[in-house]
Protein backbone atom coordinates (compact mmCIF):
# COMPACT_ATOMS: atom_id res chain seq x y z
CA UNK A 1 0.00 0.00 0.00
CA UNK A 2 2.72 2.25 1.39
CA UNK A 3 5.19 1.42 -1.77
CA UNK A 4 2.18 2.10 -4.44
CA UNK A 5 1.21 5.37 -2.42
CA UNK A 6 5.28 6.32 -2.99
CA UNK A 7 5.06 5.43 -6.55
CA UNK A 8 2.03 7.63 -7.15
CA UNK A 9 3.98 10.46 -5.39
CA UNK A 10 6.72 10.18 -7.80
CA UNK A 11 4.70 9.96 -10.84
CA UNK A 12 2.92 13.28 -9.94
CA UNK A 13 5.94 14.99 -9.33
CA UNK A 14 8.33 13.82 -11.67
CA UNK A 15 6.84 15.50 -15.02
CA UNK A 16 7.76 18.81 -13.30
CA UNK A 17 11.84 18.01 -12.95
CA UNK A 18 12.05 17.02 -16.54
CA UNK A 19 10.62 20.98 -17.75
CA UNK A 20 13.52 23.19 -16.49
CA UNK A 21 16.93 23.66 -17.05
CA UNK A 22 19.96 22.66 -14.52
CA UNK A 23 20.31 24.93 -12.05
CA UNK A 24 24.06 26.79 -11.98
CA UNK A 25 26.28 27.15 -8.82
CA UNK A 26 27.83 30.27 -8.19
CA UNK A 27 30.89 29.22 -8.33
CA UNK A 28 30.24 27.67 -12.24
CA UNK A 29 29.30 31.82 -13.20
CA UNK A 30 32.19 33.28 -15.05
CA UNK A 31 34.22 36.03 -13.61
CA UNK A 32 31.98 39.23 -15.10
CA UNK A 33 29.31 37.29 -14.62
CA UNK A 34 30.11 37.42 -10.85
CA UNK A 35 30.86 40.78 -10.88
CA UNK A 36 27.77 41.97 -11.92
CA UNK A 37 25.46 39.75 -9.70
CA UNK A 38 27.67 40.48 -6.44
CA UNK A 39 24.61 42.13 -4.75
CA UNK A 40 22.30 38.51 -4.80
CA UNK A 41 24.78 36.46 -4.45
CA UNK A 42 23.35 35.36 -0.88
CA UNK A 43 20.14 34.30 -2.95
CA UNK A 44 21.71 33.00 -6.07
CA UNK A 45 20.96 29.46 -5.08
CA UNK A 46 17.35 29.91 -4.11
CA UNK A 47 16.42 31.78 -7.24
CA UNK A 48 14.23 29.21 -9.87
CA UNK A 49 16.21 28.09 -13.02
CA UNK A 50 14.26 30.73 -15.10
CA UNK A 51 15.45 33.34 -12.62
CA UNK A 52 18.80 32.62 -13.04
CA UNK A 53 18.75 32.58 -16.52
CA UNK A 54 17.06 35.75 -16.63
CA UNK A 55 20.14 37.30 -14.27
CA UNK A 56 22.12 35.98 -16.39
CA UNK A 57 21.28 37.33 -19.61
CA UNK A 58 20.95 41.02 -17.94
CA UNK A 59 24.74 40.42 -16.50
CA UNK A 60 25.87 40.30 -20.17
CA UNK A 61 25.38 44.43 -20.53
CA UNK A 62 27.09 44.86 -17.48
CA UNK A 63 30.32 45.69 -18.50
CA UNK A 64 29.14 48.31 -21.05
CA UNK A 65 27.41 50.24 -18.85
CA UNK A 66 28.79 53.62 -17.43
CA UNK A 67 29.59 54.69 -13.84
CA UNK A 68 25.96 55.83 -12.47
CA UNK A 69 24.68 52.91 -14.90
CA UNK A 70 26.76 50.32 -13.28
CA UNK A 71 26.10 52.41 -10.04
CA UNK A 72 22.07 51.87 -9.59
CA UNK A 73 22.44 48.33 -11.04
CA UNK A 74 23.97 46.83 -8.51
CA UNK A 75 22.41 48.99 -5.72
CA UNK A 76 18.64 47.86 -7.33
CA UNK A 77 19.63 44.07 -8.42
CA UNK A 78 18.91 42.85 -4.70
CA UNK A 79 15.49 44.69 -4.82
CA UNK A 80 14.71 43.57 -8.19
CA UNK A 81 15.52 39.92 -6.54
CA UNK A 82 13.06 39.96 -4.57
CA UNK A 83 10.18 41.12 -6.30
CA UNK A 84 7.81 38.23 -7.02
CA UNK A 85 7.66 37.10 -10.78
CA UNK A 86 4.25 38.98 -11.18
CA UNK A 87 5.62 42.18 -9.85
CA UNK A 88 8.47 41.94 -12.04
CA UNK A 89 6.28 41.58 -15.05
CA UNK A 90 4.36 44.79 -14.02
CA UNK A 91 7.11 46.66 -14.14
CA UNK A 92 8.42 45.42 -18.00
CA UNK A 93 5.03 46.70 -18.50
CA UNK A 94 5.01 49.95 -17.28
CA UNK A 95 8.20 50.31 -18.68
CA UNK A 96 7.54 49.22 -22.08
CA UNK A 97 4.52 51.62 -21.93
CA UNK A 98 6.68 54.25 -21.15
CA UNK A 99 8.70 54.24 -23.62
CA UNK A 100 5.82 54.48 -26.12
CA UNK A 101 5.60 57.84 -24.89
CA UNK A 102 7.56 60.81 -27.28
CA UNK A 103 10.98 62.00 -25.65
CA UNK A 104 10.11 65.02 -24.74
CA UNK A 105 7.07 64.10 -22.72
CA UNK A 106 9.20 61.44 -21.15
CA UNK A 107 11.99 64.25 -20.14
CA UNK A 108 9.21 66.29 -18.50
CA UNK A 109 8.81 62.90 -16.01
CA UNK A 110 12.61 62.44 -15.56
CA UNK A 111 12.60 66.54 -14.23
CA UNK A 112 9.16 66.91 -11.91
CA UNK A 113 10.56 63.22 -10.11
CA UNK A 114 14.31 64.78 -9.87
CA UNK A 115 12.90 68.09 -8.54
CA UNK A 116 10.30 65.41 -6.14
CA UNK A 117 13.56 64.12 -5.28
CA UNK A 118 15.97 67.26 -4.29
CA UNK A 119 12.56 68.93 -2.25
CA UNK A 120 12.63 65.97 0.27
CA UNK A 121 14.76 66.71 2.14
CA UNK A 122 12.50 69.22 4.17
CA UNK A 123 9.08 69.41 5.42
CA UNK A 124 7.90 66.30 7.11
CA UNK B 1 -8.52 75.10 32.61
CA UNK B 2 -7.11 72.39 30.44
CA UNK B 3 -4.89 70.12 31.62
CA UNK B 4 -2.71 68.88 28.75
CA UNK B 5 0.09 70.85 29.49
CA UNK B 6 1.95 70.19 26.73
CA UNK B 7 0.14 72.19 24.80
CA UNK B 8 1.87 75.83 24.77
CA UNK B 9 -0.80 77.83 22.64
CA UNK B 10 -1.94 80.94 24.49
CA UNK B 11 -5.62 79.58 23.78
CA UNK B 12 -5.91 76.35 24.97
CA UNK B 13 -9.42 75.64 24.00
CA UNK B 14 -9.03 75.61 20.51
CA UNK B 15 -8.56 72.04 19.99
CA UNK B 16 -11.85 70.79 21.33
CA UNK B 17 -13.42 74.13 19.27
CA UNK B 18 -11.54 73.05 16.23
CA UNK B 19 -13.38 69.27 16.59
CA UNK B 20 -16.48 70.70 17.80
CA UNK B 21 -16.40 72.50 14.63
CA UNK B 22 -15.13 69.79 12.54
CA UNK B 23 -17.82 67.33 13.95
CA UNK B 24 -20.69 69.52 12.55
CA UNK B 25 -18.90 69.00 9.30
CA UNK B 26 -18.84 65.11 9.74
CA UNK B 27 -22.61 65.50 10.75
CA UNK B 28 -23.58 67.38 7.44
CA UNK B 29 -22.17 65.06 4.58
CA UNK B 30 -24.73 64.89 2.32
CA UNK B 31 -26.84 61.80 1.67
CA UNK B 32 -24.99 60.52 -1.31
CA UNK B 33 -21.95 60.32 0.91
CA UNK B 34 -24.10 58.74 4.25
CA UNK B 35 -25.55 56.57 1.68
CA UNK B 36 -22.21 55.27 0.18
CA UNK B 37 -20.84 54.82 3.53
CA UNK B 38 -23.38 52.95 5.30
CA UNK B 39 -22.79 50.02 1.99
CA UNK B 40 -18.97 50.28 2.94
CA UNK B 41 -19.74 49.27 6.30
CA UNK B 42 -22.58 46.59 5.25
CA UNK B 43 -19.57 44.97 3.11
CA UNK B 44 -16.85 45.26 5.43
CA UNK B 45 -19.33 43.56 8.14
CA UNK B 46 -20.16 40.67 5.63
CA UNK B 47 -16.54 39.92 5.55
CA UNK B 48 -16.49 36.55 8.07
CA UNK B 49 -12.98 36.28 9.33
CA UNK B 50 -11.26 33.45 8.34
CA UNK B 51 -9.48 32.35 11.31
CA UNK B 52 -13.18 31.60 13.36
CA UNK B 53 -13.17 28.37 10.83
CA UNK B 54 -9.46 27.62 11.71
CA UNK B 55 -10.66 27.94 15.50
CA UNK B 56 -13.59 25.38 14.94
CA UNK B 57 -11.54 22.80 13.40
CA UNK B 58 -8.59 22.80 16.08
CA UNK B 59 -11.50 22.16 19.01
CA UNK B 60 -10.35 18.41 20.00
CA UNK B 61 -12.94 16.38 18.18
CA UNK B 62 -12.16 17.58 15.02
CA UNK B 63 -8.40 16.94 15.16
CA UNK B 64 -9.01 13.34 15.91
CA UNK B 65 -10.66 13.28 12.56
CA UNK B 66 -7.96 14.35 10.82
CA UNK B 67 -5.25 12.30 11.76
CA UNK B 68 -5.23 8.74 9.50
CA UNK B 69 -5.30 5.93 11.24
CA UNK B 70 -6.17 3.13 8.98
CA UNK B 71 -4.08 2.23 6.00
CA UNK B 72 -6.89 3.51 3.98
CA UNK B 73 -6.47 6.67 5.85
CA UNK B 74 -3.26 6.70 5.40
CA UNK B 75 -3.06 6.00 1.43
CA UNK B 76 -5.86 8.66 1.21
CA UNK B 77 -3.55 11.48 2.72
CA UNK B 78 -0.57 10.44 0.63
CA UNK B 79 -2.71 10.89 -2.37
CA UNK B 80 -4.35 14.38 -0.80
CA UNK B 81 -0.82 15.72 -0.51
CA UNK B 82 0.77 14.40 -3.92
CA UNK B 83 -2.37 16.08 -5.24
CA UNK B 84 -1.66 19.74 -3.48
CA UNK B 85 1.96 19.41 -4.20
CA UNK B 86 1.62 18.98 -7.84
CA UNK B 87 -0.93 22.06 -7.71
CA UNK B 88 1.12 24.17 -5.91
CA UNK B 89 4.69 23.42 -8.39
CA UNK B 90 2.74 23.98 -11.50
CA UNK B 91 1.64 27.21 -10.11
CA UNK B 92 4.92 28.11 -9.22
CA UNK B 93 6.26 26.99 -12.44
CA UNK B 94 4.04 29.00 -14.33
CA UNK B 95 3.94 32.09 -12.21
CA UNK B 96 7.65 31.86 -12.70
CA UNK B 97 7.42 32.02 -16.59
CA UNK B 98 7.44 35.80 -16.62
CA UNK B 99 11.20 35.62 -16.33
CA UNK B 100 12.07 32.76 -18.48
CA UNK B 101 9.80 33.55 -21.54
CA UNK B 102 11.08 32.95 -25.32
CA UNK B 103 10.96 36.41 -25.30
CA UNK B 104 13.87 37.85 -24.29
CA UNK B 105 12.96 40.75 -21.92
CA UNK B 106 16.69 41.05 -20.47
CA UNK B 107 16.55 45.17 -22.59
CA UNK B 108 13.68 45.62 -20.30
CA UNK B 109 15.31 44.66 -16.99
CA UNK B 110 18.27 46.38 -17.50
CA UNK B 111 16.42 49.83 -18.52
CA UNK B 112 14.58 49.54 -15.17
CA UNK B 113 17.60 48.69 -13.64
CA UNK B 114 19.70 51.65 -15.01
CA UNK B 115 17.31 54.05 -15.81
CA UNK B 116 17.84 57.29 -13.42
CA UNK B 117 14.30 56.82 -13.06
CA UNK B 118 13.88 55.45 -9.85
CA UNK B 119 12.73 51.48 -9.85
CA UNK B 120 9.55 52.83 -7.38
CA UNK B 121 7.98 54.30 -10.16
CA UNK B 122 7.39 50.87 -12.09
CA UNK B 123 6.13 49.29 -9.63
CA UNK B 124 3.57 51.34 -7.69
CA UNK B 125 1.11 51.32 -10.44
CA UNK C 1 -15.74 63.40 20.89
CA UNK C 2 -14.83 59.71 21.79
CA UNK C 3 -13.81 58.09 25.50
CA UNK C 4 -9.90 56.92 25.18
CA UNK C 5 -9.37 53.69 26.63
CA UNK C 6 -12.49 52.03 29.31
CA UNK C 7 -11.41 50.81 32.08
CA UNK C 8 -14.58 49.12 32.54
CA UNK C 9 -15.15 45.26 32.63
CA UNK C 10 -17.22 46.24 29.81
CA UNK C 11 -14.17 47.25 27.34
CA UNK C 12 -12.66 43.83 27.49
CA UNK C 13 -15.47 41.49 26.23
CA UNK C 14 -14.28 40.53 22.70
CA UNK C 15 -16.60 42.24 20.36
CA UNK C 16 -19.66 41.33 19.07
CA UNK C 17 -20.95 41.49 14.86
CA UNK C 18 -23.47 43.97 16.45
CA UNK C 19 -20.83 46.04 18.73
CA UNK C 20 -18.47 46.22 15.73
CA UNK C 21 -21.26 47.27 13.48
CA UNK C 22 -22.00 49.88 16.07
CA UNK C 23 -18.55 51.12 16.34
CA UNK C 24 -18.17 51.44 12.40
CA UNK C 25 -21.31 53.25 12.27
CA UNK C 26 -19.90 55.95 14.58
CA UNK C 27 -16.75 56.27 12.97
CA UNK C 28 -17.39 56.48 9.59
CA UNK C 29 -18.33 59.89 9.11
CA UNK C 30 -15.08 61.00 10.66
CA UNK C 31 -13.12 58.13 8.97
CA UNK C 32 -14.33 59.65 5.50
CA UNK C 33 -13.70 63.50 6.65
CA UNK C 34 -10.29 62.51 7.77
CA UNK C 35 -9.36 60.44 4.76
CA UNK C 36 -10.89 63.87 2.52
CA UNK C 37 -8.56 66.38 4.54
CA UNK C 38 -5.60 63.63 3.48
CA UNK C 39 -6.71 62.68 0.17
CA UNK C 40 -7.98 65.56 -1.17
CA UNK C 41 -10.96 63.69 -3.35
CA UNK C 42 -14.06 62.46 -2.44
CA UNK C 43 -13.72 59.15 -4.65
CA UNK C 44 -10.41 58.04 -3.11
CA UNK C 45 -11.03 59.03 0.69
CA UNK C 46 -14.63 56.89 -0.05
CA UNK C 47 -12.25 53.89 -1.01
CA UNK C 48 -9.44 54.34 1.57
CA UNK C 49 -12.40 54.68 4.69
CA UNK C 50 -13.92 51.02 2.84
CA UNK C 51 -10.90 49.36 2.70
CA UNK C 52 -10.15 50.23 6.61
CA UNK C 53 -13.35 49.03 7.60
CA UNK C 54 -12.93 45.76 5.26
CA UNK C 55 -9.58 45.19 6.58
CA UNK C 56 -11.00 45.74 10.39
CA UNK C 57 -13.93 43.12 10.04
CA UNK C 58 -11.52 40.81 9.01
CA UNK C 59 -8.68 40.31 10.85
CA UNK C 60 -9.72 42.15 14.57
CA UNK C 61 -13.34 41.52 15.12
CA UNK C 62 -12.53 39.89 17.69
CA UNK C 63 -10.47 42.42 19.75
CA UNK C 64 -12.31 43.83 22.55
CA UNK C 65 -14.16 46.30 22.17
CA UNK C 66 -12.20 49.28 23.73
CA UNK C 67 -9.46 48.49 21.36
CA UNK C 68 -11.10 49.24 18.05
CA UNK C 69 -11.01 52.39 17.87
CA UNK C 70 -6.88 52.44 17.87
CA UNK C 71 -6.68 49.67 15.29
CA UNK C 72 -9.21 50.96 13.59
CA UNK C 73 -7.19 54.70 13.19
CA UNK C 74 -4.20 52.56 12.89
CA UNK C 75 -5.64 50.57 9.66
CA UNK C 76 -6.80 54.23 8.26
CA UNK C 77 -3.38 56.14 8.66
CA UNK C 78 -1.76 53.13 6.93
CA UNK C 79 -4.19 52.93 4.26
CA UNK C 80 -4.25 56.39 4.04
CA UNK C 81 -0.38 56.21 3.72
CA UNK C 82 -0.21 53.66 0.72
CA UNK C 83 -2.48 56.03 -0.89
CA UNK C 84 0.00 58.92 -0.69
CA UNK C 85 2.77 56.75 -1.53
CA UNK C 86 0.69 55.25 -4.80
CA UNK C 87 -0.69 59.04 -5.59
CA UNK C 88 3.42 60.14 -5.88
CA UNK C 89 3.59 57.86 -8.50
CA UNK C 90 0.11 58.39 -9.99
CA UNK C 91 0.22 61.86 -10.64
CA UNK C 92 3.52 61.30 -12.48
CA UNK C 93 1.81 59.39 -15.15
CA UNK C 94 -1.28 61.47 -15.14
CA UNK C 95 -0.15 64.70 -16.04
CA UNK C 96 2.48 63.09 -18.55
CA UNK C 97 -0.58 60.88 -20.10
CA UNK C 98 -2.78 64.65 -20.31
CA UNK C 99 -0.04 66.42 -21.63
CA UNK C 100 0.83 63.49 -24.29
CA UNK C 101 -2.79 63.55 -25.30
CA UNK C 102 -2.92 67.07 -25.70
CA UNK C 103 -4.97 68.30 -23.05
CA UNK C 104 -2.37 70.39 -21.67
CA UNK C 105 -1.81 71.08 -18.11
CA UNK C 106 -4.83 70.01 -15.93
CA UNK C 107 -5.00 71.40 -12.59
CA UNK C 108 -5.46 69.17 -9.49
CA UNK C 109 -9.46 69.49 -8.61
CA UNK C 110 -9.24 70.23 -5.03
CA UNK C 111 -12.62 69.99 -3.79
CA UNK C 112 -11.86 72.39 -1.29
CA UNK C 113 -10.59 74.59 -3.14
CA UNK C 114 -14.38 75.55 -4.17
CA UNK C 115 -15.89 76.24 -1.38
CA UNK C 116 -13.20 78.43 -0.13
CA UNK C 117 -14.16 81.39 -2.51
CA UNK C 118 -17.22 82.49 -0.29
CA UNK C 119 -18.68 84.65 -3.41
CA UNK C 120 -18.94 81.67 -5.84
CA UNK C 121 -19.94 79.50 -2.42
CA UNK C 122 -23.32 77.37 -3.72
CA UNK C 123 -23.11 74.39 -1.06
CA UNK C 124 -26.47 74.20 0.88
CA UNK C 125 -26.63 75.66 3.94
CA UNK C 126 -28.19 73.67 6.81
CA UNK C 127 -30.95 75.34 9.06
CA UNK C 128 -28.48 74.85 12.46
CA UNK C 129 -25.23 76.28 10.38
CA UNK C 130 -25.11 79.91 9.98
CA UNK C 131 -22.93 80.77 6.96
CA UNK C 132 -20.93 82.24 8.86
CA UNK C 133 -19.66 78.30 10.60
CA UNK C 134 -19.51 77.05 7.23
CA UNK C 135 -16.73 79.30 5.79
CA UNK C 136 -15.17 79.07 9.33
CA UNK C 137 -15.12 74.94 8.93
CA UNK C 138 -14.00 75.69 5.45
CA UNK C 139 -11.11 77.51 6.72
CA UNK C 140 -10.28 74.76 9.10
CA UNK C 141 -10.74 71.90 6.50
CA UNK C 142 -8.24 73.44 4.25
CA UNK C 143 -5.97 74.51 6.58
CA UNK C 144 -6.04 70.93 7.98
CA UNK C 145 -5.07 69.60 4.24
CA UNK C 146 -2.49 71.86 4.73
CA UNK C 147 -0.69 70.37 7.52
CA UNK C 148 2.38 68.24 6.96
CA UNK C 149 0.89 64.82 6.84
CA UNK C 150 1.89 63.87 10.49
CA UNK C 151 0.66 67.15 12.12
CA UNK C 152 -2.18 66.42 10.66
CA UNK C 153 -2.48 62.74 11.91
CA UNK C 154 -1.83 63.26 15.64
CA UNK C 155 -4.04 66.25 16.02
CA UNK C 156 -7.40 64.66 14.48
CA UNK C 157 -6.55 60.92 16.61
CA UNK C 158 -5.66 62.86 19.82
CA UNK C 159 -8.63 65.87 19.18
CA UNK C 160 -11.00 65.01 17.49
CA UNK C 161 -10.87 60.71 17.59
CA UNK C 162 -9.95 61.27 21.09
CA UNK C 163 -7.18 58.65 21.03
CA UNK C 164 -4.61 59.12 24.18
CA UNK C 165 -1.15 59.93 23.64
CA UNK C 166 -0.44 55.90 23.93
CA UNK C 167 -3.15 54.80 21.04
CA UNK C 168 -1.91 57.86 19.13
CA UNK C 169 1.35 56.86 19.20
CA UNK C 170 0.41 53.17 18.32
CA UNK C 171 -2.39 54.00 15.44
CA UNK C 172 0.61 56.62 14.09
CA UNK C 173 3.70 54.03 14.30
CA UNK C 174 5.86 56.56 16.71
CA UNK C 175 6.57 57.09 19.79
CA UNK C 176 4.99 59.03 22.60
CA UNK C 177 7.36 61.97 22.65
CA UNK C 178 6.97 62.53 18.67
CA UNK C 179 3.36 62.42 18.91
CA UNK C 180 3.39 65.09 21.80
CA UNK C 181 5.77 67.08 18.92
CA UNK C 182 3.38 67.10 16.31
CA UNK C 183 0.27 67.65 18.17
CA UNK C 184 1.58 70.94 19.55
CA UNK C 185 3.08 71.77 15.94
CA UNK C 186 0.27 71.38 14.23
CA UNK C 187 -1.79 73.36 17.05
CA UNK C 188 0.37 75.55 16.93
CA UNK C 189 0.35 75.61 13.06
CA UNK C 190 -3.50 75.87 12.97
CA UNK C 191 -3.56 78.64 15.34
CA UNK C 192 -1.23 80.44 13.60
CA UNK C 193 -3.00 79.76 9.82
CA UNK C 194 -6.69 80.64 11.80
CA UNK C 195 -5.98 84.23 13.52
CA UNK C 196 -4.34 85.01 9.95
CA UNK C 197 -7.87 84.57 8.09
CA UNK C 198 -9.15 86.47 10.66
CA UNK C 199 -11.10 83.13 12.23
CA UNK C 200 -12.04 83.50 15.93
CA UNK C 201 -13.39 80.58 17.80
CA UNK C 202 -16.25 81.21 20.29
Amino acid sequence: MIKAAVVIVLLFLSPINLATAATQTWSSLSSSQKVALAPIRGQWQSLSDAQQQSFLKVSKFFPDLNKAEKRRFLSRLKAWSKLTPQQRQAARDTYRAFSQVPEDKREQVRQMVKEEQMGKGNGR
Amino acid sequence: MNNDTFDQTPDKNRPESIAKLLNQSAETLDSDTTEKLRQARNIALSRKPAHNAVLALSSGNAAHMLIPHTPQQWFATVILLAALLVSLASYWHHAAEPDATYQDMSHLDLAILTDDLPMEIFLDL
Amino acid sequence: MLPSLQNNHEGFKLATPAELSHFLESVERRAYKQALYGARDEQFAMDIVQNAMIKLAEKYSDKPVAELPMLFQRILQNTLRDHYRRQKVRNTWTSLFSSFSGKGEEEEFDPLEVLQDSDNYSAPIGPENSLDQRQTITIIEKALSQLPTRQREAFLLRYWEGLDTTETAAAMGCSEGSVKTHCSRAVGALAKSLSAKGVELP
